[in-house]
């Protein structure tokens, strides 16, 4: 009894000098510091603040988010330490409000009830936040939502939105960045939205997205995907999904559940180096206007290895062991009854379905040379009359410099 | 008041008491009279001296999820029956390693291969009796070493399972492979070099950026289907680089003075704009349906030479073959050999009937568009 009642009296002092002092106490560095008392936390001044201690919500009620940050100019410093909150309510490990400059690094979000963290990513965003080394996990919504014009670097996601009911495939993604913002070297795994999502105009690179419910990237167009990995995402996933206007280069996409790779909508989208392997679907996906596809390599897709809309380059890419589940699937095949006015050179087709397929009813003025097909099940070419096919030549040494082969 | 006082005061006392084994920055600290020391709750440790584990001993257990040790610059290290460094117990997420060593210990120096989502950074592993540090899926490795783990065959230095991260690490001397990593991993800027298995080796949609692997006695670098190695360096292993699967691609590569081939590439993928030169059996080695353009191979030696293929239906075209026993070695068929370009070697083009070759002429004057080249 006594010790209870002078434990709660010892608390209680610290919590009010420290409530009345604010955030008088710092360390050496100078650096504001935040212990456990002070939560609920507003950081409603720029400076720089660092956790000093793990804070664990999870076996206690705490309807409140962790930390607000409602000034701009903010370092927010973990310190290595974790902040795990307690599912039941809505509330995230910390909510950034739409202010500008903030820094988070270095820590450990786990088991809100609402996202990890939240700067916004649609409306009503932050602005040019940076998150290092942040690990969120386990979190009710999004692991992490970065706000626009942000950079993210050495994150982690995993399983948020975990066991939800699905609330829509950007509910309980991995990592969420608004448009104009960069994300590198981050890791997303097992996520019940996408693995990492991102608005227009910004770049991925050196990314892993793994086994997550929807698509491993799922970005708006005009980004850049450099050197990053897709595997396995689950329920119809694609490994990656852009929109108009990007640049894919040295990517992998490996048994995803639709397809590999994706440009959807505006078309104009670049595929360089890449490779799209044993997805549910089509290899690499460009079923829209005016794609480069260069130097890339599909292999034992389902769908097609490259299925092609109109004005595309496809140039240099391997294509091997295609389209044997849908039943009209091939290595190249241009689909659409629009598809018109591609050039199509200097790829092999070897053990597909078809190697190349031209035969939707307006697929017409597509320019086809160069490319060899050989071994493949149904047909080396298959052609509408419509289309500029070089001669296909059983025999190199008569061919002219543009002719096709087949043998 | 006056006993509330007497009261508070021996409380303040034994509050103090009680934090003693807390650094003064709130983390829980590890010494050598706590060991073997299991972590049954979430948080961050500091490991204050070193710490040996005895015989049939683990040093730390981790128990918990959401642990952080940070070994302060200190070792954890064991006797010939000790245990792991550092073990993880069952399903645990979220479990950090940092700054120190875990050497000599009997079992695995770092063994977190039931948990997910680790990360191992700035950590020395050496002369442990299995593997060097093993992590589960998920995980980071990043400026770390493993040196000299295994006291019998088949140890890695480092192993982490699928969808992780190994960067910028050293191994060597490890009785397995020097770096093992599952599916969808990226390893870059990694060293390897003359461990008893395998220099690198990794599962299906792998990524190999920047790494370099020397004389491993098995091959140097090893890759599943869909996997991109580009940038790295095979030197003086069985092969240099060897792709197991399919719809792989290596790039931008260099093999060199290799046992077996420079890059042995299976069947179904790619090689380009790579260099190989005297690999002892071939330079480049593939199966059937790969696409081989745009490589430059140089042999020194007598029996060696520059591309085999040994299968059907692959396309090798643009590529600069030079010196040695052959230029091609073509075994298979339906292969289609145009626009190369071949000189001083016993046999520019020893290709079987049965494939589409474009004319092998002297000069580019008045050849034709597919044409190959002797020089």
């Amino acid at each position: 009894m006594n010790f209870r009642f002078h434990r709660i009296a010892f608390v209680g002092v610290l919590a009010a000098a420290f409530l009345t002092a604010g955030f008088k106490a710092r360390a050496e560095n100078g650096r504001f510091e935040i212990i456990r008392e002070m939560f609920p936390l507003t950081i409603t001044n720029s400076g720089s603040y660092l956790l000093t201690e793990d804070i664990d919500f999870s076996n206690s009620p705490f309807a409140y988010d962790g930390i607000t940050i409602s000034a701009s100019d903010v370092h927010l410093d973990l310190n290595g330490h974790y902040l795990m909150g307690s599912i039941g309510n809505t509330d995230d490990g910390i909510a950034i409000d739409p202010v500008r400059n903030v820094t988070v690094e270095n820590g450990f979000i786990h088991g809100w009830g609402g996202d990890g963290i939240d700067a916004g990513y649609d409306t009503a965003t932050a602005t040019g936040c940076v998150f290092r080394k942040i690990q969120t996990s386990y979190n009710y919504r999004d692991g992490l939502r970065a706000g626009r014009s942000a950079y993210v670097e050495n994150c982690f996601a995993l399983r948020n939105g975990l066991e939800l009911e699905d609330l829509g495939h950007e509910t309980g993604t991995g990592i969420l960045i608004g448009q104009s913002s960069l994300a590198r070297r981050c890791v997303s795994v097992e996520n019940w939205g996408h693995g990492i999502a991102s608005r227009s105009s910004g770049e991925i690179s050196d990314c892993i997205v793994y086994r997550n419910q929807h698509d491993g990237y799922h970005t708006g167009q005009g980004m850049l995907i450099r050197g990053s990995v897709a595997y396995g995402q689950r329920l119809n996933g694609d490994g990656l999904e852009v929109d108009g206007g990007s640049v894919v280069v040295d990517c992998v996409a490996v048994s995803n559940n639709d397809d590999g790779m994706k440009t959807r909508t505006y078309g104009r989208s670049v595929f360089v180096n890449c490779s799209s392997i044993s997805n549910s679907s089509d290899g690499i996906n460009a079923r829209v206007n005016g794609v480069l596809v260069a130097e890339c390599t599909a292999t034992r897709n389902k769908d097609d290895g490259l299925a092609i809309d109109s004005r595309s380059l496809i140039v240099n890419n391997l294509c091997v062991g295609n389209g044997f589940i849908s039943g009209d699937g091939g290595g190249i095949n241009i689909k659409e009854n629009a598809g018109d006015r591609c050039r199509i050179d200097s790829n092999h087709l070897a053990g597909n379905r078809e190697g190349l397929r031209i035969v939707g009813a307006g697929a017409s003025q597509n320019i086809v040379m160069r490319n060899s097909a050989v071994g493949n099940s149904v047909n080396d070419y298959n052609y509408s009359v419509n289309n500029d096919v070089a001669p296909i030549r059983s025999s190199v040494s008569t061919a002219d410099p543009w002719d096709n082969f087949s043998f | 008041m006056k006993q509330t006082c007497r009261l508070t005061l021996p409380l303040m006392v034994l509050c103090l008491a009680a934090s003693a084994s807390f650094a003064s920055d709130g983390r829980t600290e590890i010494s050598q009279d706590m060991i073997p020391y299991q972590i049954d709750n979430a948080g961050s440790y500091v490991v204050t001296e070193n710490l040996s584990a005895g015989a049939s001993q683990n040093g730390i257990t981790v128990n918990a999820d959401n642990v952080t040790i940070d070994l302060n610059g200190f070792s954890i290290y064991g006797i010939t029956n000790s245990f792991n460094g550092i073990v993880s117990t069952s399903s645990r997420i979220n479990v950090t390693v940092i700054n120190g060593s875990v050497r000599d210990c009997g079992d695995d120096g770092i063994d977190l291969s039931t948990a997910v989502n680790c990360l191992v950074k700035n950590v020395r592993a050496s002369n442990n009796g299995a593997a060097g540090i093993q992590l589960g899926d998920a995980s980071t490795v990043i400026e770390c070493t493993a040196i000299g783990n295994g006291s019998s065959t088949n140890h890695n230095g480092i192993t982490t399972a699928g969808g992780s991260v190994v960067s910028a690490c050293v191994t060597r001397d490890n009785t397995g492979d020097g770096i093992e990593v599952g599916n969808a991993s990226t390893i870059s800027s990694c060293v390897a070099r003359e461990n008893h298995g395998h220099g690198i080796e990794a599962g299906d949609a792998a990524m190999v950026t920047g790494c370099n692997a020397r004389d491993n006695d098995s091959h140097g670098i090893v890759v599943g289907s869909g996997c991109h190695v580009t940038d790295s360096v095979g030197y003086s292993n069985d092969d240099g680089f060897h792709v197991r699967g399919v719809g792989s691609n290596i790039s931008r590569c260099t093999a060199f003075g290799n046992l077996l081939y420079g890059i042995r590439a299976g069947s179904g993928n790619s090689v380009i704009h790579s260099t190989a030169y005297d690999n002892q059996v071939g330079n480049i080695h593939v199966g059937s349906e790969c696409y081989v353009f745009y490589n430059n191979c140089v042999s020194t030696n007598s029996s060696s030479g520059g591309i085999v293929v040994d299968g059907t239906d692959s396309r090798l075209e643009n590529n600069h073959l030079l010196r040695g026993a052959f230029g091609f070695d073509v075994n298979g068929t339906d292969n289609f050999i145009v626009k190369n370009t071949a000189a001083e070697c016993t046999t520019e083009y020893d290709i079987v009937g049965g494939n589409q070759t474009g004319l092998v002429v002297n000069t580019p004057a008045g050849a034709g568009a597919w044409d190959n080249f002797n020089f």
